[in-house]
């Protein structure tokens, strides 16, 4: 090939003179540009002086706040503990640091495909332990708090990241299900993906709160936590089996005749060879499941449980810190987009690796 | 001997059998022993809570079927005007990506990943906190000259058809005739190239017949102006700000997602396909009605029926901003009447059958859509 058709192939990288161009081009362009630039300059020269010369930082009271006009930062040094712990007794706080810290941690880990190794599942399984003993104690050192005090972000990211883990192999299950050769098999599995994605969660939630203690034998003392846990769990493994099934149908038939024909048995071709390419391919429809969740999880206030958002909405709920909206709600939003973004862009530079990798 | 397939089977349905009878036992012991029954009589009963709105009569005291059916049209309403909503801003902001002018595009791809990277509850949370913001009836803000904003909600002036019954049979006739026509000379012009001319007369008959009909309701329909009394304002068409504020979270939501769908269907239709019609001499415009939006059509049909579907099961977050949709009420009345597992069971079959409905009304038109593929 010669040179001239190489250079003809490589993409033209916009260049900065390209891309000021793109902004006066048609003359249309022009004014489009003229007015984002006004409507920008004037937004952002107002939320500078909301957000840092009006606004109050230091340990105040309300009335300082309201005197200074501009945002009220004050607020969340005030009353962070409650966003952040809900009515967890103030002096163990560090129990439900180190647990929010234990999980993130583990779900950073999670995400490098190296360490994608059997040990991460008991990593997963030791964690959940661990935090659900660190929070509710019990042992010695440890004082007893009821799951009626539990709040804020312990709440949120356990039970989005528990949730997600604990659904994932139900998932896989239902998915295989779904393409089980066993009419029954296949039939119920279905029913369950179809009749769960036609529910919103908050029917599920308030079914797992109303059934689930008339389901359980011994008068069904179902922690309310737990029936949370449960019903989040049941209620992603529907969409996580969707997931993973685009992944299964995009393993091509060849893989599982191949593997039939060098003798493997029905279960090994599903575990050795269909499943980890499938899993790979829905990764990051995984990844967005999971963020879908986290999202979900602010829900569980309905059945009286505090989230982040609860814990927020609880901070300026009583006479002092209230009329504060703005402050509470761009710091929650802030925490949830961030969290979330950074998941979305791993889901994305995933899905980008692996299609470089099939070529 | 039996194959293995049938064997798993059988062990799948014993299996099945046994947890749902253990399950079963359970729920029959755990009712004995709290003394609760089943019983759907209660929707029979008289209530005794008000519904803030309603799009039917309604007032404490009624049964508790009437409540829970106003709780239900309420959802579809605020269903209805947001999925227009939504998709209206959902089009314009995928559009807006695709112009090619910078700062339009990223501002669109800033929009949709705000939209997907925040829950819904918190956009909901402040909408409704900004609603409460608004001001008193007697300051209210007039957008149009009719057009009322308070905390009371929005108010509209709304039109009083006193043509009757007699003016809508008109309308459906005009407007079933007119398609019969419609179709008719279309084939005549296909069959001789032109319009022919019986099928000229008849359609100049149809569009005088509209133009009179447009008379007549000009005639007879008077406008309800909405106007400010002691408190509060009177007439005209009016939502609460609590809607308002449903409406434009779910529509907010709603709609960064299917700017995202609409963005990526237009993308995926091949450059030759606007470069053959800019060659032709259509305009943008042009090219993008005629052209690439019947081909992104179909791309879009299946994972927008997917963000209706989403959007009917979030008008259910209502019930944590206080709209009176079939949950809210529903709730209402559980906490009043205990009847926890009747008022659960209405909730799963309702929204099953909602969300069946709206996935047969879309294959519907999917199946249309597809019939334009050549």
């Amino acid at each position: 090939m010669s040179d001239l058709a190489i250079s003809a192939v490589v993409r033209q990288r916009p260049t900065i003179a390209k891309w000021m161009g793109a902004l006066f081009n048609p003359w249309p362009h022009a004014l489009v540009t003229i007015l984002a630039a006004a409507v920008v300059s004037y937004g952002a020269v107002e939320l500078v002086r909301w957000a840092v010369i009006d606004a109050t930082f230091r340990a105040a009271t309300p009335d300082d706040c309201r005197a200074a006009g501009g945002a009220c930062w004050s607020m969340l040094r005030a009353r962070y503990n409650i966003i952040l712990f809900g009515s967890y007794p103030p002096e163990e706080y560090w129990r439900p640091t180190a647990t929010v810290l234990l999980v993130l941690g583990l779900l950073v880990a999670s995400g490098f495909r190296t360490l994608w190794k059997p040990w991460l599942a008991f990593a997963w399984v030791a964690t959940m332990i661990g935090s659900a003993v660190l929070m509710s104690g019990g042992l010695p050192g440890l004082p007893d708090v009821p799951t009626s005090k539990w709040g804020g972000l312990p709440l949120t990211v356990g039970l989005s990241a528990f949730g997600i883990i604990l659904a994932l192999p139900l998932s896989v299950l239902i998915a295989l299900g779904r393409r089980s050769q066993v009419g029954v098999v296949k039939r119920f599995c279905d029913a369950y993906v179809e009749i769960v994605r036609g529910l919103p969660l908050l029917a599920v939630l308030f079914v797992a709160s109303t059934l689930l203690p008339l389901l359980l034998p011994f008068g069904g003392n179902v922690d309310t936590v737990l029936r949370a846990q449960i019903a989040l769990v049941l209620f992603q493994a529907a969409y996580l089996a969707e997931a993973i099934r685009s992944g299964l149908e995009a393993v091509p038939r060849g893989q599982s005749e191949a593997a039939a024909s060098l003798g493997l048995p029905d279960g090994l071709v599903s575990r050795l060879v269909v499943l980890p390419q499938a899993f790979r391919i829905a990764l990051p429809a995984i990844i967005n499941t999971f963020i879908e969740s986290i999202k979900d999880t602010t829900l569980i206030s309905v059945i009286g449980l505090v989230d982040v958002l609860g814990g927020a909405r609880g901070a300026i709920a009583d006479g002092v810190w209230m009329g504060f909206y703005g402050e509470a709600y761009l710091a929650v939003g802030a925490a949830f987009f961030a969290f979330c973004f950074i998941l979305s862009l791993h889901s994305r530079r995933l899905e980008e690796d692996f299609a470089r990798e099939r070529r | 001997m039996i194959s293995r397939t049938r064997l798993h089977g059988l062990v799948f349905v014993a299996t099945a059998t046994a947890i749902v009878m253990w399950l079963s036992f359970n729920f029959s012991a755990n009712l004995a022993a709290r003394g609760m029954t089943i019983d759907f009589g209660f929707l029979s009963a008289p209530t005794s809570f008000p519904i803030g709105e309603s799009l039917i009569a309604y007032s404490s005291g009624d049964t508790y079927l009437r409540a829970l059916t106003a709780g239900l049209l309420n959802t579809i309403h605020l269903a209805l005007s947001s999925i227009v909503l939504a998709t209206v801003f959902g089009i314009a902001v995928g559009l807006a990506a695709r112009i090619g002018h910078p700062l339009l595009t990223s501002a669109a791809k800033t929009y949709v990943e705000f939209t997907r990277n925040v829950p819904l509850l918190l956009i909901l949370v402040v909408c409704a906190t900004a609603v409460r913001g608004l001001p008193a009836p007697r300051q209210a803000w007039i957008l149009f000259d009719g057009v009322i904003l308070s905390s009371r909600g929005l108010y509209l002036p709304m039109p009083v058809f006193s043509g009757g019954w007699a003016l809508g049979i008109a309308a459906v006739i005009l407007a079933s005739t007119t398609s019969v026509v419609w179709k008719w000379s279309l084939r005549g012009r296909s069959r001789l190239g032109s319009f022919p001319f019986a099928s000229r007369i008849s359609l100049t008959f149809c569009v005088a017949g509209f133009a009179s009909l447009v008379v007549w309701i000009c005639l007879t329909t008077s406008m309800d102006w909405p106007r400010l009394t002691a408190f509060n304002f009177r007439g005209g068409w009016s939502v609460t700000p609590e809607y308002l504020a449903m409406m434009f979270g779910l529509g907010f939501y709603t709609s960064g997602f299917i700017a995202e769908i609409v963005r990526g269907s237009l993308a995926a239709i091949p450059k030759g396909q606007s470069e053959a019609a800019a060659s032709l001499g259509l305009s943008t415009l042009l090219s993008l009605w005629l052209v690439q939006a019947p081909q992104a059509i179909r791309l879009t049909l299946p994972p927008l029926a997917n963000q209706y579907l989403n959007l009917i099961k979030n008008t259910t977050l209502a019930v944590l901003i206080g709209f009176p949709d079939l949950v809210s009420v529903g709730n209402t009345a559980l906490n009043q009447t205990g009847r926890a597992i009747e008022t659960v069971s209405i909730y799963l079959l309702i929204y099953l059958s909602l969300s069946l409905i709206t996935s047969m009304i879309i294959r519907r038109l999917e199946r249309r859509a597809q019939v334009v593929k050549l």
